[in-house]
C-alpha cells in the first residue's frame, strides 16, 4: 500500500480564539480563519485551488463557504465523517497535490454550538434524513452520546481493570497544557466553567457522574470554533514566511459494529499502522500526539491503538504524568489542552492539526523540546457503535 | 408522561423485523449462501454479498457484553428514565443488539450477566428489552 510519497506541507494555520462569542456565526469564523491562515502562509484567498470542508449539517457542504469567500477551487472536498473529516481532508489534499490537481489546498472549519444554545443533540446519528435500519434498532435505548462512548469504558475495565483513576489521568494531563494556553483559559472562563486550574484524579471522580464509569470531567467541553489550515506542495513550501510541516504519512479505517466486534479496538488499529508505514516513523518516534479526546476513554485506546502501549495498558500508561510536555518516557498528549480543557465545537480534527503544526513550528504554549515528529488522530462519530478514523503523521524535516 | 422514541416507518430494510415484534417476536437474518448471522436486518449479506437472507427467530436468551448506567440524558424520555441500564447484548444466536435492562436495582447489572427478553408495547410496534434472568 505504499505508493510515492506525497510531497505537501502544512504552511498555514489559525484557530479561532473564542469559545463563546454570539457575534460571529460559522461561516464568519470559517473565512476570518481562512484568511488568516493563508496569511500565515504568505499566501491569499485567490491562490486557493483545492477546498475542504465538513459543511457541518449545511445545505450544501463547501459550496456555501466557497461564495461567501469567493473562491474558484478546482478541487472540491467535503466529506463530513465527524471529528476525524479533518484527516481525511490532509490525506485527500496530499493526493490532490500529489497528482497535480491542486497546489494551494484550504480547510476550513467554524461551528458555534455554545453561543448558538445548541443542544447536542441527545439521539446521536437519528432524526437527520431518511431512516434507516439501523437507525430504527438503535433510536428507541436513547444514544446518549455519553453513554456511547461509557459502553467502551465499562468494556475496557471488564478486560483490562482499567479504573476511574486511570481514565482521570488524561483529563488531568490536558488541564495542565491548557494552563499554558491562554486561549484555552479564556475559554473556560468564558462559557462558565469556575475552576479554571489544575484538576486532580479526586476533582475528576468528585464531578458529576453522568454515564458510569464517565463523569463530567471525562467529557469534552461544547464551545465555539473553528479554525483553517493551508497545506501546499513542495514547490511552495521553500518560500513560506514560516517554517513547513511536512505531510509523511496518512491512513484512515471505519469501524462498525458487528456481533465478533471488541469495541475496545478502534479503527485506529488499522488506520495508524497504515500512516505509520507510509511515513517510514514509529510510535517510538513520536514526540507529540495529538489525539481525539472526546472523553477520556478516546483518548486511551487511541493510545493503544496507535502503538505506545499495549492493547490494555493505556492505563498505567497515562498514570504519573507521562504524557506532560516536558517528561520524557512518552509522547507530550494534546498540548493545547484539547477538546477537555480548551475547545469542542464538534469536530475537533481540525484543531488536531494546527497544534501538531505549531509544536513542529515552535509555537506552542506548552512547547516540546526539539519536537521533530508529531500524530494527529482524529475518530469522528462515536467510538462505541460506528466510527472513521483518520491517522495523519507530521514533521520538521523534509521527507 | 412522555414516550420512548420509536423506529420511523415506512423503512423498507427493517420493516419485518418491526413488523415481527408485534408478534413478540425477534428476528434476525441468516445469510442462505454463506450462513453468516446478520443484525440489523438488510438487503445483502455483508460477508458475501447474497441477497438470499432468511429470517430467523431468536429465544431472547443473551449476556450482557457492555454496558453503563445513564444518570444524565438531554431527551425528555429519557431524562425522566434516570438512572436506566445501557446495555449491549450478545443473544445466543451470535448476533449484537444495544438494548435497556429493566431492573429495580441499577446497581445489580454486571457485565457476564445472563438476561432474557421482555417486551414493551406501543400502537405500531413493540419493542425488545432485557431483564437480569434468574
Amino acid at each position: 500500500m505504499t505508493g510515492p510519497r506525497p510531497r505537501a506541507a502544512i504552511a498555514g494555520i489559525y484557530e479561532y480564539p473564542h469559545r463563546n462569542n454570539p457575534s460571529c456565526g460559522p461561516l464568519a469564523i470559517k473565512a476570518m480563519s481562512a484568511v488568516r491562515a493563508l496569511e500565515d502562509a504568505g499566501l491569499t484567498l485567490a491562490d486557493v485551488d483545492a477546498l475542504y470542508d465538513a459543511g457541518e449539517a449545511a445545505a450544501h457542504p463547501g459550496l456555501e463557504i466557497a461564495e461567501y469567500l469567493g473562491l474558484d477551487p478546482d478541487v472540491l472536498g467535503t466529506t463530513d465523517v465527524g471529528g476525524s473529516s479533518f484527516e481525511l481532508f490532509a490525506a485527500d489534499a496530499c493526493r490532490a497535490i500529489a497528482a497535480g490537481e491542486a497546489k494551494v489546498a484550504l480547510l476550513t472549519y467554524g461551528e458555534t454550538p455554545r453561543s448558538g444554545r445548541m443542544v447536542i443533540p441527545p439521539m446521536a446519528g437519528t432524526g437527520r434524513g431518511e431512516p434507516s435500519s439501523a437507525d430504527n434498532i438503535e433510536a428507541p435505548f436513547g444514544l446518549n452520546i455519553v453513554a456511547n462512548y461509557a459502553l467502551v469504558a465499562a468494556r475496557h475495565a471488564h478486560e483490562y481493570g482499567t479504573t476511574p483513576e486511570q481514565l482521570a489521568e488524561i483529563a488531568v494531563t490536558t488541564r495542565a497544557h491548557a494552563q499554558r494556553n491562554p486561549m484555552a483559559i479564556q475559554g473556560l472562563t468564558d462559557i462558565g466553567i469556575k475552576n479554571t486550574g489544575e484538576l486532580s484524579v479526586a476533582d475528576v471522580l468528585n464531578s458529576r457522574m453522568i454515564a458510569d464509569p464517565l463523569h463530567m470531567l471525562d467529557c469534552c467541553l461544547v464551545t465555539d470554533g473553528g479554525g483553517a489550515v493551508v497545506i501546499v506542495a513542495e514547490d511552495l513550501a521553500g518560500s513560506l514566511p514560516k517554517p513547513p510541516v511536512w505531510i509523511l504519512g496518512t491512513g484512515m479505517a471505519v469501524s462498525y459494529q458487528g456481533a465478533d466486534r471488541d469495541i475496545t479496538v478502534s479503527a485506529a488499529a488499522r488506520s495508524g499502522p497504515r500512516a505509520f508505514a507510509r511515513a517510514g516513523v514509529t510510535p517510538a518516534d513520536i514526540d507529540v500526539a495529538m489525539l481525539y479526546d472526546s472523553f477520556t476513554i478516546t483518548t486511551l485506546v487511541l493510545l493503544e491503538d496507535l502503538g505506545f502501549c499495549a492493547k490494555g495498558e493505556g492505563g498505567s500508561y497515562a498514570e504519573g504524568g507521562r504524557l506532560l510536555f516536558d517528561r520524557p518516557g512518552g509522547p507530550a498528549l494534546n498540548t493545547d489542552g484539547g477538546g477537555l480543557s480548551s475547545n469542542h465545537p464538534g469536530m475537533r480534527g481540525l484543531f488536531l492539526l494546527i497544534e501538531a503544526a505549531r509544536q513542529l513550528r515552535g509555537e506552542s504554549t506548552a512547547q516540546v523540546a526539539n519536537a521533530r515528529l508529531a500524530v494527529a488522530h482524529g475518530n469522528g462519530v462515536l467510538l462505541g457503535t460506528r466510527h472513521v478514523g483518520g491517522t495523519v503523521i507530521l514533521g520538521r524535516e523534509r521527507p | 408522561m412522555t414516550t420512548r422514541p420509536l423506529p420511523r416507518q415506512p423503512e423498507p430494510d427493517s420493516a419485518p423485523f418491526w413488523a415481527a415484534t408485534t408478534r413478540h417476536e425477534l428476528r434476525y437474518q441468516q445469510c442462505r449462501r454463506c450462513r453468516r448471522v446478520v443484525f440489523f436486518t438488510r438487503a445483502v449479506c455483508p460477508q458475501c454479498g447474497s441477497d438470499d437472507l432468511e429470517l430467523k427467530l431468536s429465544q431472547g436468551a443473551g449476556t450482557i457484553y457492555s454496558f453503563t448506567v445513564v444518570r444524565r440524558d438531554g431527551q425528555p424520555f429519557f431524562r425522566e428514565r434516570t438512572p436506566y441500564v445501557y446495555a449491549l447484548v450478545d443473544l445466543d444466536e451470535g448476533f449484537r443488539v444495544a438494548s435497556e435492562i429493566v431492573t429495580p436495582d441499577v446497581s445489580r447489572v454486571a457485565i457476564s450477566d445472563r438476561v432474557q427478553l421482555s417486551w414493551e408495547d406501543h400502537d405500531e410496534v413493540s419493542i425488545p428489552l432485557f431483564e437480569l434472568a434468574d
